[in-house]
């Protein structure tokens, strides 16, 4: 045999060991590769799967009914406004109209808040 | 209508016994891939059980180009790559041949006799320092019994360079021990 190819291709195929250094390494080589990883899937593997399938549905659902609730609010806000001819002019309402900025600000903390939750917070409590 | 067909469309339907069926069918394939290319014990189980969830999410899309295997196989392979790259682990590029076929088989010197089962440690130890693709498509064609075109579809690699892969990796990991056994032959 003359190149590492041949020597690849005979131990592969035949599986016999020779005399040659390289033939025993290849063998060796060959034998290692056989061996499964050192790693097990836990005993519940498939359970913990399905568990977060599960709560992936149930949070998408809970999403739809989060959009359908805060959309109807939206709607039945406007409605009821131009109804009943509403204005923004008492109350927390004037004080806010001095502060726009605090207003967005306070509306991107608590979303970027909710964002930090969802991406870092619980799927690190996840089992 | 063949069984992995049958499952698949079964699964697609959301038959959540079906998918358990998948799993236990699969899991041995995704651990070998997950267990070989990964190196922290404490991500690999997270990691098998996202390429699951990916497989649940995808498998509506999957039309029996290839084998269900050959497809599970390709989604262990780039999720584990992606995991690498999001860890800014080096495997984007298979590093310069000669200074890392020099560095590789330099890297350690041989100092002690060992018995064969220290020595099947230490060849794990080889195969583990070698670059992702190389011990994918290691797993893969060893591990697997896939052949080159299935390995090349997994990886997205083209045939060529799934055996010039296998073949570099062998020599790299064979040189190494050999240095272990020639050491042996002098004691």
């Amino acid at each position: 045999m003359k190149n590492e190819e041949d020597f690849q291709n005979h131990i592969d195929k035949s599986g016999k060991e020779g005399n040659d250094m390289d033939l025993r390494a290849y063998q060796l080589v060959f034998n290692a590769l056989k061996k499964e990883p050192q790693f097990d899937l836990s005993e519940k593997f498939a359970d913990k799967i399905i568990l977060r399938i599960e709560e992936k549905r149930e949070a998408s659902r809970d999403s739809v009914w989060m959009l359908i609730g805060v959309g109807s609010f939206i709607i039945t806000a406007i409605i009821s406004m131009v109804l009943l001819n509403f204005k923004f002019n008492f109350g927390a309402f004037r004080f806010f109209a001095g502060y726009p900025g605090l207003l967005l600000f306070g509306t991107l903390f608590i979303l970027g808040l909710h964002l930090l939750d969802k991406k870092f917070v619980r799927p690190s409590i996840r089992l | 209508m063949t069984d992995d067909q049958a499952l698949v469309a079964r699964v697609a339907k959301g038959d959540m016994h079906a998918f358990r069926f998948l799993i236990k069918k699969h899991e041995r394939l995704v651990s070998h891939m997950v267990g070989r290319l990964i190196d922290n014990s404490e991500d690999r189980e997270e990691l098998c059980q996202d390429i699951f969830m990916k497989v649940h999410e995808k498998v509506g899309e999957f039309n029996f180009q290839s084998k269900l295997s050959t497809w599970i196989a390709s989604i262990a392979y780039h999720h584990s790559i992606n995991h690498l790259r999001k860890k800014k682990l080096p495997i984007s590029d298979i590093p310069d041949e000669e200074r890392f076929t020099t560095h590789f088989i330099s890297e350690e010197n041989p100092e002690e006799e060992l018995n064969d089962e220290m020595m099947n440690s230490l060849i794990v130890k080889f195969i583990d320092q070698l670059p992702a693709q190389y011990k994918a498509v290691l797993t893969l064609y060893h591990l697997e019994q896939m052949t080159y075109p299935e390995i090349g579809e997994a990886t997205g690699m083209p045939e060529g360079t799934v055996k010039n892969y296998l073949f570099r990796a062998r020599v790299l990991v064979k040189e190494k021990v050999k240095k272990y056994l020639s050491k042996e032959e002098l004691l």
